[in-house]
């Protein structure tokens, strides 16, 4: 197996691919547990990986943006927890990519320790039918973790995804905002909860989702759901899933844009933000190439 | 260069809302259209714009000559008409800068593109003369913007899109007394003789700055008065009264009462 071009050129790349684990960086990799210090950027590409089990821990008061790539060209499976020790950030972009109509289960599971930030960047853009569970627990003060998704789906892929968030401790935060593309019979079902349990004051749980589908046969379900045991907190939810808006179509037109001209400017207003978040040029490249042609595919505009 | 709404007949939803608009706007005229609220001012600037909530009975829209009824809005914006909206639409995730990008390479001919440099200074300079702010190009369009924020968002598009005839729908409402005068400024330095300006408003404030050449009063769905600046200071001491006096209007905004059609029979349980 090759690396991919977009990686090519890159230090700090682990490769997970068949049956084995290749490491180019200055992390420390031991069988399926990667142990990640300092401050930095590192690479992690996982190919068709044959086992299902890795460990990522992020050492206290280490600084580290973490792009994850996964490619599957056969049903693949994945349970990665995350350990992000007290007082580290973790900046995690990871997509999806697969060259064939394939079935792909992620399971990740975040541990967030004391004044720990977790900031994750996901793209949901390959085809077939796609599981992928997020669980975050926010286990000691001040952890933090934002979620940012984006979520394309056309000609019958499936996507199933669940995310729970649990406010472990006090003066926890988490924000989740999700955006959510269906077309062509694609089916987008997710779960969205966050718990704050009794004696958590002072944390704060956020959801947003928005949804947009594009033809009749599109569906988009959120289940946006808040668990809240504690009176002094803030919670908030809200999903806004519908068909392209008239009155963004009927302006975008007035200014002389053609209905595909607004349709894929409106569709950029989905997709933008997320990728201008990417900060790594040839991922970012990638990802925008990868879009397009989803979004060309399945003659979205 | 000439727009012209021939005895135009408008309804939305089964309720006539235009009844008879006759108005000619040559280019370099500026025309204000003033009245009652309901009376159909800003149905007639939607409609010409093409919106699909409004259905056209009878008449015509014609731009020198040729209709343009069976133009659809994005092709009558290439045309050369634009439309302030009074509240403009939110597009989030969409950059300033972007869309008014994508709507100026919308109106070149193919294979032509944007100089993107040339247009980054004419939209810094324009942003700069509507005192919007620096980051103006990369804010979402029209989200998180204020009310007279907004209203100044359509003036910088108007300026650069330079239309041949603009209807500018209320542009007043929600602007502050300096926002207004630079709007008012704005506006009037775009006066020439390829534009034709068709200005909506409530009041005489906005006209102290943009002054225009025919002021129209519209009451029931049509134009029922033209004349010049006298008119403004009239209407502004005395309201609409004296027209609807003058010219004999009575109920011009009373819609049909319903009618009974008898009693169904009904079956009561004993």
């Amino acid at each position: 197996m090759k690396v991919p071009n977009y990686l090519e050129a890159k230090d700090n790349v682990i490769l997970f691919q068949g049956n084995t684990v290749t490491n180019h960086s200055k992390q420390k990799v031991t069988g399926t547990e990667v142990l990640l210090d300092g401050s930095g950027t590192v690479f992690l590409y996982l190919e068709d990986y044959s086992q299902n089990e890795i460990h990522i821990k992020v050492s206290e008061h280490s600084q580290i943006e973490l792009y994850m790539i996964y490619k599957s060209s056969k049903p693949c499976a994945y349970d990665i927890h995350f350990q992000v020790n007290s007082f580290a950030v973790l900046n995690i972009f990871s997509a999806t990519r697969n060259i064939e109509v394939t079935t792909l289960d992620i399971h990740r599971t975040f541990h967030l320790g004391s004044q720990a930030v977790l900031n994750s960047t996901k793209a949901l853009i390959n085809m077939g039918t796609t599981s992928l569970v997020d669980e975050v627990h926010l286990d000691s003060e001040l952890a933090q973790a934002n979620l940012d998704l984006l979520n394309i789906g056309a000609y019958n892929d499936v996507f199933t995804v669940k995310q729970d968030v649990y406010h472990n401790a006090k003066s926890t935060l988490s924000n989740i905002t999700n955006s959510l593309i269906s077309h062509a019979n694609a089916v987008l079902d997710y779960s969205v909860s966050g718990r704050i349990f009794k004696g958590n004051e002072f944390s704060s749980c956020k959801q947003q989702n928005k949804g947009i589908i594009l033809d009749e046969a599109g569906v988009i379900q959120v289940l946006p759901k808040l668990y809240i045991d504690e009176y002094n907190v803030e919670a908030s939810h809200g999903a806004a899933i519908g068909q392209m808006d008239e009155e963004q179509m009927y302006y975008l037109q007035s200014r002389g844009l053609t209905e595909s001209e607004a349709r894929s400017l409106i569709i950029s207003g989905y997709t933008k933000p997320f990728v201008s978040a990417i900060q790594d040029e040839d991922i970012k490249q990638m990802i925008e190439r990868q879009i397009l042609k989803r979004i060309n595919e399945a003659n979205i505009i | 260069m000439v727009l012209e709404i021939r005895d135009l007949f408008v309804s939305v939803e089964d309720t006539m809302i235009l009844q008879g608009v006759n108005l000619t706007v040559n280019g370099g005229e500026t025309h204000a259209i003033m009245g009652p609220n309901g009376t159909g001012k800003s149905t007639l600037a939607s409609i010409c714009m093409g919106h699909p909530k409004y259905r056209i009975e009878s008449g015509d829209i014609l731009i020198d000559g040729e209709s343009i009824l069976e133009k659809s809005v994005d092709e009558r914006s290439r045309l050369g008409l634009f439309l302030a909206m009074q509240n403009p639409t939110e597009v989030p995730g969409v950059t300033n800068f972007d869309f008014i990008k994508a709507a100026l390479q919308t109106r070149m001919d193919e294979g032509k593109h944007l100089r993107v440099g040339k247009f980054i200074l004419e939209f810094e300079t324009a942003s700069k003369d509507l005192s919007m702010g620096k980051g103006l190009a990369h804010r979402f369009l029209n989200q998180g913007f204020s009310g007279g924020e907004k209203k100044r968002n359509e003036i910088l598009q108007m300026k650069l899109l330079k239309p041949k005839f603009a209807f500018l729908d209320e542009i007043d409402s929600g602007l502050d007394v300096d926002a207004l005068r630079i709007v008012g400024q704005n506006v009037t330095e775009l006066k020439s003789p390829d534009l034709g300006l068709v200005l909506i408003t409530h009041y005489q404030r906005l006209l102290d700055y943009i002054t225009p050449d025919y002021v129209h009063v519209m009451i029931g769905g049509k134009i029922v008065k033209t004349g010049g600046l006298d008119l403004i200071e009239k209407i502004d001491s005395q309201g609409y009264e004296w027209v609807k006096t003058e010219l004999g209007i009575t109920d011009f905004d009373k819609r049909p009462e319903p009618v009974s059609l008898g009693t169904c029979p009904t079956k009561s349980l004993k």
